[in-house]
């Protein structure tokens, strides 16, 4: 049974706040990070730089968006941290905290989650504050992610 | 040109649970190409109608993504690794 980290488990690691944060000092671009696990089990916050803006410089036709309404992620970021992943966050900028079928297609591109166990936060930012915030795990009976039953 | 290729934990249903395969190529696109003759299916996951690496996969060799070399004529070398990982994206 995968034990999914939830908005509880950031609030007391300290986490939440900074996420939050981090979403306002970067509207109105969307901001992203990941939480890890570190050695002793404890969850540590990487603030992670929002690439989309350069995929789009490099590749606006398959990149089409900017970082206004989009994010992506360093791989070798990925790559380094991957064993110890746990949740991974991001900001909706003038927009709700829901799941977009571009963050479905993104976070299960073979039709399963592409990091098992992972959830996802979802933070809306509205004119610059912090409105909502919501985290998604992946539902087996729904092959999609959805909002967490435990959140919070 | 014997390299590498790490497999992401979704798809190694398609290597017998291996996280690591190799094969012989000379650029990414034989990689993929070897890849689906020794793993069927595989490819699929990987590249669109078109043959091209689907948008939310990423493709590096060594520590260079394939984006910002020669795409899938991206030569590869004796020894190096290929990494397909996973993006971390998506947007509202």
């Amino acid at each position: 049974m995968v034990r999914y980290i939830h908005q509880t488990d950031l609030r007391e690691a300290g986490l939440l706040e900074p996420i939050f944060a981090q979403a306002r000092d970067e509207y109105p671009s969307e901001c992203c990070g990941l939480i890890v696990e570190e050695e002793g089990g404890a969850l540590a916050r990487i603030a992670c730089d929002n690439l989309q803006d350069t995929m789009h410089a490099s590749d606006p036709e398959t990149f089409t968006r900017t970082s206004r309404t989009a994010y992506f992620i360093d791989a070798r970021l990925i790559r380094r941290h991957a064993d110890q992943l746990r949740c991974i966050y991001h900001s909706h900028p003038d927009h709700g905290a829901y799941f977009s079928d571009e963050d479905q297609m993104a976070a299960a591109p073979f039709g399963e989650p592409s990091f098992p166990g992972v959830s996802y936060l979802v933070v809306s930012v509205e004119n610059g504050e912090i409105a909502d915030s919501k985290m998604f795990v992946w539902s087996d009976t729904k092959e999609a992610f959805i909002p967490s039953e435990s959140d919070a | 040109m014997a390299v590498i290729v790490k497999i992401p934990t979704p798809l190694r249903k398609f290597t017998d649970g291996e996280d690591s395969v190799p094969v012989e190529a000379s650029t990414i696109r034989e990689v993929l190409d070897a890849l689906e003759s020794a793993h069927a299916g595989i490819k699929a996951k990987l590249c669109d109608a078109d043959g091209n690496v689907r948008r939310f996969i990423n493709v590096y060799v060594n520590e260079e993504d394939i984006r910002f070399a020669q795409k899938l004529d991206t030569p590869v070398a004796d020894g190096d690794e290929i990494s397909i990982i996973p993006a971390i994206a998506g947007g509202c």
